[in-house]
């Protein structure tokens, strides 16, 4: 197992953040570049599905307004797919509260 | 005419939609450039910093008259006379708007006056110039390399006319760094900074060629990114004031704006240059 499988299963409060943060920017993207949504793939880069760094600005800001939460504008760039992006911000220990609680899910078993 | 760069029609369209706006997000001094950190500080305290950084670098401490090319709303002026005692500190600006609030103020020491650098007739020579987030304008996209390349040069020959002898002009403005005009956003070409392009640092250096030498460079686009990254954090804390000022779409497209700005830095496809400039003499 890698480190950032057992890193995840560790966690299954980060787990679900990632799962519903990824599945927002699934049905985002596919919008944006009206495509199926079974095309959009977690790996491919935003890069390669066309997103200029205005397109990428523009994502961080909708994704902050859906999450209730500030973002930076630089976390498309730092982490350049959906599985990345998700990651990222599922893994930010003091992000992950506010989080959980935004997004409704079910308190992690840690603190 | 305003000069080589951006009209001053331009130039309005940006600033002044608003003192009220830009009052919400940039700092008390109302400072719109890059800021200097140090630490963990507030955005308003790395304004000061950078204002007497430069106004250091000039050597402006105690002198009769000082240019500020680009004054925006006045933050360096007023600290000028107040801190620096400097006798006259004059301001030049392309925004109605910022000329009106500067002289609204009415500090005796310090005057503003709506004109750009080329159509500026000094009276007498100045002692030290300073220009700060205003060399972005002094060039067109449409501009050929050798147009962009003369308005700067245009623009030190002045500076070099304007000052007195030993003076030192110190200069701030965003430069292209891992990027160049073809990957220039459109979006900030049409919405932000219209009929401005950036310069290469190359291009500031060989346009001052045996009119300045450079006694200092620093590259700091780190600080920008953070300085971007501190409006933007606080025009969404203000977000509903903003929106009851400008709208809606005007606040969201300053967000992309600044965003763009963050990223920019972040990435190095822009970089910050502060340089120090002295006047060279003629020796022949
Ligand atoms: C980004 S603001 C920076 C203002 C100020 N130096 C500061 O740091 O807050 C740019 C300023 O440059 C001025 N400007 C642009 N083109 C100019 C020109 N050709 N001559 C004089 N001022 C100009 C604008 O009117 C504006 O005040």
């Amino acid at each position: 197992m890698d480190s950032m499988m057992s890193e995840r299963a560790a966690d299954p409060g980060a787990a679900a953040i990632e799962r519903e943060i990824a599945g927002w920017m699934r049905g985002y993207l596919a919008e944006l570049l009206e495509i199926p949504l079974e095309e959009i793939d977690d790996d491919t880069s935003f890069d390669r599905y066309g997103l200029d760094s205005l397109a990428s600005v523009g994502m961080i800001g909708d994704l902050e307004e859906w999450l209730g939460v500030e973002l930076d504008p630089v976390l498309a760039s730092d982490h350049p797919s959906i599985r990345a992006l998700a990651r990222a911000l599922a893994a930010d220990e003091r992000r992950r509260l506010l989080l959980t609680r935004r997004l409704r899910l079910p308190a992690a078993s840690r603190p | 005419m305003s000069g080589p760069g951006a009209s001053a029609a331009a130039i309005q369209r940006h600033y002044d939609i608003g003192d009220e706006f830009y009052a919400l997000w940039l700092d008390e001094s109302r400072t719109y450039s890059c800021a200097l950190w140090e630490g963990e500080e507030d955005l308003h305290a790395a304004q000061l910093r950078k204002i007497d950084w430069h106004l250091a670098r000039c050597g402006a401490q105690g002198v009769r008259r000082l240019l500020d090319i680009g004054c925006g709303w006045g933050a360096l002026l007023r600290r000028a006379t107040e801190r620096h005692g400097v006798a006259q500190a004059v301001g030049l600006t392309l925004s109605a708007a910022q000329q009106r609030l500067i002289e609204a103020n009415g500090r005796p020491r310090v005057e503003a006056r709506l004109e750009g650098w080329a159509e500026h007739r000094p009276g007498a020579t100045y002692d030290a110039i300073v220009s700060i987030g205003a060399f972005e304008h002094f060039a067109r996209l449409d501009q050929s390399p050798a147009e962009k390349l003369a308005g700067y040069r245009a623009f030190f020959t002045f500076c070099h006319e304007a000052l007195a002898p030993g003076g030192r002009l110190s200069l701030q403005t965003i430069t292209y760094e891992n990027a160049d005009r073809r990957d220039f956003s459109r979006f900030f070409a049409e919405h932000i900074f219209p009929e401005s392009d950036l310069p290469h640092l190359t291009e500031i250096v060989s346009a001052a060629q045996g009119l300045f030498e450079i006694e200092q460079l620093r590259q700091d686009r780190a600080h920008y990114a953070r300085t971007a990254r501190a409006w933007l954090s606080r025009l969404k804390a203000q977000r509903a004031a903003a929106e009851a000022l400008v709208g809606a779409e005007t606040v969201e497209r300053y967000k992309k704006y600044l965003g763009l700005l963050v990223l920019g830095f972040h990435a190095g496809t822009m970089n910050l240059a502060r340089i120090g400039l002295r006047r060279l003499e003629k020796w022949r």
